[in-house]
């Protein structure tokens, strides 16, 4: 049986495409996956430890007519429960910047000694506290924040965050969402 | 009067541009078997990424293909599919192990965690196989991107069109030069080659009525 110059060639894009499809999908998966570990029978034992917030999951800003040059502030109170000391680290997940405001947003973080009363979203007294953060909220990461103070159990800290856009800024218009996140082990 | 028959430089053009019109349409039936073919066959499940939370290794409009969570413990650094508090399907990577089982989780293009734990009970799959680009009609259909989807529709359609200029045999520009032989069954039968098994669907009708007319 002899084949034809067209047949050869319809072969060879089939073969082709099977193969770049083939090698897509192997350096694609080995790239977003290698280093998974999956470790069934290691027991990791970890101590009870607490570490929440004062928000009843409402967000801290919803500010809809920000005017550039104003501040607005809110606050939260953190509560650390468990062993040994915690340090919390501080850092901004930006949720949608499609409009690229996160850079023109300022963002200052205090932080100050809290307590059970304190009301989430109220910045009541708070007076003087130690600044960790001040710059745009793009760059707001772990590695850019000053060293938190640890947190020893049943301790509250307050966290003050004041915003806002500078008037040398375009913002008009545009929105940005971001979620503010505390991460961090107890050693 | 007749049309003057096409030169044979603008045959072998045409039937290339049919081969890369055909090379296409293999890539991306390809690319929708590796997505479908787990999911269907062994109960894999298929997640569609619509985000560029886990760029650059994982894009929006990937598809990461996972068997069913079994409730094993898994390690840092495994892409799972779950269920967060809002109900949102997410596919992150584990950051973290935490009491009680839970896991900490972070996109790759986060610069922090999750703000809320994964229960292995609201973990749906383990990613194995990344699928690459075939998900995103459907990140645009979900978006309401009618334009886009349109265009994409609109071109997967002109490829599969196009494909007859390679799968034809009345477009093959050297039809008249190659001798065309399967023993007994004369000179002008085609050779039925695994190739045209897969190109069949986008001919076949027109290439049966051209062989029950010979």
């Amino acid at each position: 049986m002899t084949t034809t110059r067209a047949g050869i060639a319809r072969s060879a894009s089939a073969v082709v495409a099977l193969m770049v499809v083939s090698l897509l999908i192997i350096t694609g998966s080995r790239a977003a996956f290698t280093g998974q570990t999956t470790n069934p029978g290691n027991s990791v034992a970890v101590t009870n430890g607490v570490f929440t917030d004062n928000d009843g999951n409402i967000p801290m800003f919803s500010v809809t007519n920000l005017v550039p040059g104003d501040i607005v502030s809110s606050c939260i109170t953190l509560y650390y429960n468990g062993p040994s000391t915690f340090t919390p680290d501080l850092g901004a997940n930006l949720v949608d910047n499609t409009d690229d405001l996160a850079k023109d947003v300022l963002v200052t973080v205090t932080e100050t000694t809290g307590s059970a009363s304190d009301t989430f979203g109220d910045c009541t007294g708070f007076v003087g506290g130690t600044p960790v953060f001040t710059g745009a909220l793009d760059t707001l990461t772990p590695a850019a924040t000053t060293t938190h103070l640890p947190m020893t159990a049943g301790t509250y800290r307050r966290v003050k965050f004041d915003i806002t856009v500078p008037i040398v800024a375009d913002p008009f218009g545009k929105s940005v969402t971001a979620d503010f996140v505390w991460d961090g082990t107890s050693v | 009067m007749h049309a003057r028959p096409p030169s044979q430089a603008i045959k072998e053009l045409r039937f290339y541009a049919g081969l890369l019109s055909l090379f296409v349409v293999h890539v991306a039936l390809f690319l929708l078997v590796a997505a479908v073919a787990l999911p269907v066959v062994a109960g894999w499940v298929a997640s569609v990424i619509s985000s560029h939370s886990m760029a650059p290794t994982i894009a929006r409009g990937d598809i990461v293909v996972g068997p069913p969570h079994d409730g094993a413990q898994l390690g840092v650094g495994t892409v799972i599919t779950f269920r967060n508090h809002n109900g949102t399907r997410v596919t992150h990577r584990i950051a973290g192990l935490r009491e009680g089982g839970a896991y900490s989780t972070r996109g790759d293009a986060n610069r922090v965690r999750d703000p809320a734990l994964v229960s292995p009970a609201d973990i749906e799959s383990a990613g194995r196989l990344l699928v690459p680009l075939i998900g995103h009609p459907i990140v645009w259909r979900q978006e309401g991107a009618w334009c886009l989807l349109g265009w994409f529709s609109t071109g997967m359609v002109a490829a599969v069109w196009a494909s007859r200029w390679a799968t034809n045999p009345r477009f093959d520009p050297w039809r008249d030069h190659d001798p065309v032989v399967i023993a007994g069954h004369g000179r002008h039968r085609r050779p039925r080659t695994w190739h045209d098994t897969l190109g069949i669907w986008a001919v076949g009708t027109h290439r049966r009525r051209r062989w029950a007319r010979a």
